[in-house]
C-alpha cells in the first residue's frame, strides 16, 4: 500500500506544480468553452438519424461541390494575393503607396454581401445589362450577359473578398525578408522573376499556407454566398438537413463530414509550421529598396494591383452607395441607428472577452510548456470549426440546461417560479461569440508572445515581479501592436457574423448583419445595401488600423 | 456580473409588463406598424425576435415550456403545421379568429391561424405567351414547355408546398412524374429567388416563371426603374390544379404551447384579422387578406378574381416530406 502511494506521488506532486492558479484559470475557462460542442455530441451524436440514408444520397453531390469551391477560390486568390504583395513590398510604382491598404479593404464585406452585389450587378436589371440593352440593342446585352450565380462565379466573389488573408500574411512575410538576401540574388545576376521565384517564394511559403489556410476556413463556412447561388456544398447540406428534414442529427453527422476538411487544412498549416526554420529572421535587417519600375512594366504593376481591389471592393462598393442613395430615405431612421448599435456593442464586447480570454491560455502555456497547456490552447479553438448555426444550437442546449439548474434552484429556495434567465440574452449571444472567434484573435496574439524573448520574463521575474505583474508591466505593453491586431480581427468578424446572431437574438435586438440578410432575403436588395454598407464602413476603418500595424512593426 | 443582473432584470420585466412575445418569420415595415398601433391601443408592447422559421422552431423546442415566446408567425402554412407536429403550439378558441378566417385557412384544431394569403401562379413573357395557354399546373409538363419553364430550388418552401398539394390532389405517383416533367422542362437549373425567375423570362431564357404573387408586386414597386418594366412585360395567369382550383399559401401564426400571455396573444391575432388591420397587413406585401369581404388593393384587383383551391393548408405540412422525398427522385436541384 504505501509502496504504490510512494510511486503515486511523484506524479501527484508533478500534478500539483502544473496546477497553479493560471492553469486552473485557463482549464476552467477551455472548459467552458467546450460545453456547447460537448453538449451536442452527447445529445445528438447518440441518436438515430431518421433521414439519414435520404440525405445521405446527396452527399457526393457536396462534397464535390465543397472540393471545387475551395480548390477554386485557394488557387484564385493565390493570383490576387501572392504578386500584389511582391510588388507593392518591393517595387515602386505609380499608386503602390495607395495599394499597400486599397487591397485589403476587401476583408470588410461579407461573402454574402458581396454575393448579392454581384448578382445586382450582373443580373438583366443591374447597371451593365441595362446600359447595353439601352444603348447597343437586346442582342448585345445578351451576348454580354455573365451568369453569375453557379460554381465559378461563387469561386470569382469569394476569391475577391478572400484573398486578402493572403495579401496581409505574405506581405507580412515580404517585409521580414531580409532585402539583402533578395539583393544578393538580383547582383548575381538573376532577374526579378527568378528572385520572386526562386528566393522570395520560397521564403515567404509558410505565411503564404496560413493565409490560405485561413481562406479555406471561410471559404467553408460560408452559407449565405452559397445559398443563394445554389451551389450546393456541404454547409447547404447541412442547413438543409435541418430545415427540411428537421433532422438536427443528420445535420451534426455532416458536420463531421466538414471538420474532415478542417483536419486537412490544419494539417496543411501544421506542414508548413515544420519547415518554419526556414524561414530567417534575423533581427539586423535593413528596411527594403524598392526597385523603381518604368513604362509598361509600372503599367503592368498598376493593373495587377487594380484587377483584384475593383473585384473586391470597388465594384460592390460602388453598386451599395448607388442603391443607398435610392434607398436611403425609406430605410434609415432611428431604428437604423439602434441596429449598428447593437453591432457595434456586440463586436466590442465580445472582442474584448475573446482577447482576455487569448492572452490568458497563451501566457498560461509560456509559463507552463507542457502538454497540458498545449492541449488547452489547441482546445480553445474548437468553436471555429463548427459552423455558426450549428454551434448555435449547442450554445442554445447549454445554456437551456444551465438556466433548468437556476430555475430548480431558485424555485426550492425562493418558492416562486422563474423564468429562462440566461437564454436568449445578450450574455449567451457574445459567449457564443466568443467561443466561435476565439481563434481568430489566437494566431496574432500567439506571434507576439513568440516574438518576446523568455529572457525578459525570466529577467522580470528574478528581480522580483509575480506572474501577474510581469504579464502586465513586461509582456502586454511590448505587444500593445499584436493585441490590437487580434482585438481588431475579431471585431470585424463579429460585425459580419450572420447565422449565430440571427438564432440567437435577444427580443428586439436585430444586427446590421441579420438586417441586410434579411433585406436581401425579401429579395430587396437595393433596400439591404444600407445597413451592408455601415458594416463595410465600420469594417473599414480597424482594416487601416491593423495595416499600419504591420507595416510600423516590420519597418 | 453585469450581465447577470441585467439577464435578471430582463426575465423579471417579462413577467410583469403588459406584454406579447413574437418570434416571427416576417419581416416588413408594415408589421412593425400594425405592432405599434396595437400597442397604442391596447397598451400591451409587443417584442420581436426575426430569424427564419426552422430556426425558430428549433429555439422553440430547445427553450421548452419556459420558452418566453407567445406567438409563432411563418410565411408558409406547411410550416406552421410542422410547428405543430413538433410540438411548440397549442390549440385556442377564440370566436372572432374562427369567424374571420375561412376555415381551409386555419387548422381544424385550432393549432395555426391564416393571416394573409398569396398564391404560387405563373407569370409569362407577354409577347409570346397568352394566359390561357396556362390552363392547370399540369399542362406545364407538356412537351412545349420544354426548356421554357423557370422555377428556384426545391429547398424552396413554397416549392415544397406547391408540390404537397399536387400530391394531395393527384397521388405520390402521379406527383413524381409531374416534378420529373417539370424537371425536363426547365430553361436552366434551379437557382436565384422568384424575383430572378421573372428577369429570366424578359431576358428571353425562358418564357414562363413559377413565382408567388406578391413578388410581382415587388417588381412593379421596385425602386429600380429597370424592375418596374420587368414586371410590366409580364402577364400573370392562375392556372388550376386538378381541376380545383389555383394554389394558395398564408403567412399565419399559431399561439406556443409554453405561452405565458394567451390572453394578450390571441388580442393581437384578432386584432391581425380585423379589416383594416387586414387591409394593411396584406397590402403590405401585395397579398390576399384571409377575411372574406375585405377590400383588396388595385393591384390585386387589376390581376384579376381567381378560383383558389380550398384543401386545408395543414395537407401542405402533413406532405411536406413526402414532397421533399418527390423532388429528391425527380432530381429537382
Amino acid at each position: 500500500m504505501s509502496q504504490i502511494f510512494f510511486r503515486l506521488r511523484p506524479g501527484w506532486q508533478r500534478f500539483r506544480f502544473s496546477m497553479d492558479a493560471w492553469t486552473l484559470a485557463s482549464s476552467g475557462v477551455v472548459v467552458f468553452i467546450c460545453l456547447p460542442v460537448l453538449m451536442l455530441l452527447f445529445t445528438l451524436m447518440l441518436d438515430e438519424s431518421p433521414f439519414w440514408n435520404e440525405i445521405a444520397e446527396r452527399l457526393p453531390d457536396y462534397l464535390k461541390n465543397t472540393s471545387i469551391l475551395l480548390a477554386g477560390t485557394t488557387a484564385l486568390s493565390l493570383l490576387m494575393g501572392v504578386p500584389t504583395a511582391w510588388l507593392v513590398t518591393f517595387h515602386e510604382f505609380p499608386g503602390r503607396r495607395y495599394y499597400e491598404w486599397a487591397l485589403i479593404l476587401p476583408l470588410a464585406i461579407p461573402t454574402y454581401i458581396a454575393a448579392t452585389t454581384y448578382k445586382g450587378i450582373l443580373d438583366f436589371t443591374g447597371p451593365v445589362q441595362t446600359l447595353l440593352r439601352n444603348n447597343f440593342g437586346d442582342d448585345t446585352a445578351r451576348f454580354f450577359a455573365i451568369d453569375i450565380m453557379t460554381l465559378w462565379g461563387a469561386v470569382l466573389v469569394m476569391s475577391a473578398v478572400l484573398y486578402p488573408y493572403i495579401f496581409v500574411t505574405t506581405r507580412a512575410s515580404f517585409l521580414r525578408q531580409s532585402a539583402s538576401v533578395l539583393e544578393v540574388s538580383r547582383s548575381l545576376g538573376r532577374s526579378a522573376w527568378q528572385t520572386f521565384t526562386g528566393v522570395g517564394l520560397p521564403l515567404a511559403r509558410p505565411a503564404i499556407i496560413g493565409g490560405v489556410s485561413l481562406v479555406l476556413m471561410e471559404g467553408l463556412s460560408d452559407y449565405g454566398a452559397v445559398k443563394y447561388y445554389e451551389v450546393h456544398t456541404l454547409t447547404v447540406g447541412i442547413f438543409r438537413a435541418w430545415s427540411e428534414y428537421f433532422d438536427e442529427i443528420a445535420a451534426v453527422r455532416l458536420c463531421g463530414c466538414l471538420l474532415i476538411f478542417v483536419f486537412a487544412i490544419m494539417a496543411l498549416e501544421r506542414w508548413q509550421r515544420g519547415r518554419k526554420k526556414f524561414n530567417s529572421s534575423s533581427s539586423n535587417h535593413r528596411p527594403v529598396v524598392r526597385y523603381r519600375l518604368k513604362g509598361m512594366k509600372a503599367l503592368l504593376a498598376s493593373v495587377t494591383c487594380f484587377v483584384p481591389f475593383a473585384l473586391g471592393f470597388l465594384f460592390p462598393a460602388v453598386q451599395l452607395v448607388a442603391w443607398s442613395f435610392r434607398t436611403a430615405h425609406k430605410v434609415v431612421d432611428i431604428h437604423f441607428i439602434r441596429l449598428a448599435k447593437h453591432s457595434f456593442l456586440l463586436a466590442l464586447s465580445a472582442s474584448t472577452v475573446a482577447i482576455v480570454i487569448g492572452i490568458l491560455i497563451l501566457y498560461t502555456g509560456r509559463l507552463h510548456q507542457t502538454r497540458h497547456t498545449r492541449l488547452l490552447s489547441k482546445i480553445s479553438l474548437m468553436g471555429y470549426m463548427i459552423p455558426g448555426a450549428v454551434l448555435a444550437i449547442g450554445v442554445m442546449i447549454l445554456f437551456k440546461r444551465m438556466d433548468t439548474g437556476i430555475i430548480s434552484i431558485w424555485e426550492s429556495v425562493a418558492g416562486t417560479s422563474l423564468n429562462l434567465v440566461l437564454s436568449g440574452t445578450v450574455f449567451a449571444m457574445t459567449y457564443a461569440y466568443v467561443v466561435r472567434f476565439l481563434a481568430v484573435g489566437h494566431s496574432p496574439l500567439e506571434a507576439g508572445f513568440k516574438r518576446l524573448s523568455p529572457r525578459l520574463d525570466e529577467a522580470s521575474r528574478s528581480l522580483g515581479l509575480s506572474k501577474l505583474k510581469t504579464l502586465f508591466k513586461i509582456n502586454l505593453p511590448l505587444m500593445k501592436g499584436a493585441i490590437l491586431g487580434a482585438a481588431t480581427l475579431v471585431f470585424i468578424d463579429v460585425l459580419k457574423e450572420l447565422p449565430l446572431t440571427l438564432i440567437l437574438q435577444p427580443f428586439n435586438f436585430e444586427t446590421l448583419a441579420t438586417r441586410t440578410y434579411q433585406l436581401a432575403g425579401e429579395e430587396m436588395l437595393a433596400e439591404s445595401s444600407n445597413s451592408a454598407l455601415v458594416i463595410l464602413v465600420v469594417g473599414i476603418a480597424p482594416i487601416l488600423f491593423l495595416n499600419k500595424i504591420i507595416t510600423r512593426d516590420m519597418q | 456580473m453585469r450581465y447577470l443582473i441585467l439577464a435578471f432584470a430582463c426575465s423579471t420585466h417579462f413577467l410583469f409588463a403588459a406584454e406579447v412575445n413574437v418570434y416571427s418569420h416576417r419581416h416588413y415595415e408594415a408589421d412593425q406598424m400594425l405592432f405599434d398601433q396595437f400597442t397604442a391601443k391596447t397598451g400591451i408592447k409587443v417584442n420581436i425576435v426575426k430569424a427564419g422559421a426552422d430556426a425558430l422552431i428549433k429555439r422553440l423546442k430547445i427553450e421548452g415550456d419556459k420558452s418566453p415566446a407567445d406567438i409563432l408567425i411563418t410565411a408558409d402554412a406547411g410550416l406552421l403545421h410542422i410547428a405543430k407536429e413538433e410540438g411548440v403550439l397549442q390549440a385556442v378558441k377564440s370566436n372572432i379568429l374562427e369567424q374571420s378566417i375561412p376555415s381551409h385557412l386555419r387548422d381544424p384544431e385550432s393549432y395555426w391561424f391564416g393571416l394573409t394569403t398569396r398564391a404560387r401562379v405563373v407569370v409569362f413573357a407577354k409577347d409570346r405567351v397568352s394566359a390561357a395557354d396556362v390552363p392547370s399546373y399540369e399542362s406545364l409538363t407538356d412537351k412545349k414547355w420544354k426548356g421554357k419553364i423557370l422555377v428556384r430550388s426545391s429547398t424552396n418552401v413554397y416549392n415544397q408546398s406547391l408540390l404537397a398539394s399536387v400530391i394531395a390532389h393527384n397521388g405520390k405517383a402521379e406527383a413524381e412524374i409531374w416534378a420529373k416533367g417539370i424537371v425536363a422542362n426547365m430553361a436552366h437549373a434551379p437557382k436565384g429567388n422568384d424575383r430572378d425567375q421573372v428577369k429570366d423570362v424578359v431576358a428571353g431564357i425562358g418564357d414562363i416563371a413559377i413565382i408567388n404573387t406578391y413578388y410581382l408586386g415587388l417588381l412593379l414597386n421596385s425602386p429600380n426603374p429597370e424592375e418596374q418594366k420587368v414586371g410590366q412585360a409580364v402577364g400573370i395567369c392562375f392556372p388550376k390544379l386538378a381541376g380545383a382550383g389555383t394554389h394558395i399559401n398564408v403567412s399565419g401564426a399559431g399561439i406556443t404551447k409554453s405561452s405565458k400571455n394567451i390572453d394578450n396573444a390571441i388580442k393581437l391575432l384578432e386584432f391581425l384579422v380585423s379589416d383594416e388591420s387586414q387591409r394593411i397587413f396584406a397590402e403590405a406585401n401585395y397579398e390576399y387578406p384571409v377575411k372574406p369581404g375585405v377590400r383588396w388593393s388595385d393591384l390585386l384587383n387589376a390581376w384579376g378574381d381567381f378560383t383558389p383551391d380550398t384543401i386545408n393548408l395543414s395537407k401542405l405540412g402533413e406532405l411536406n416530406r413526402d414532397a421533399v422525398r418527390v423532388f429528391q427522385t425527380a432530381d429537382w436541384r
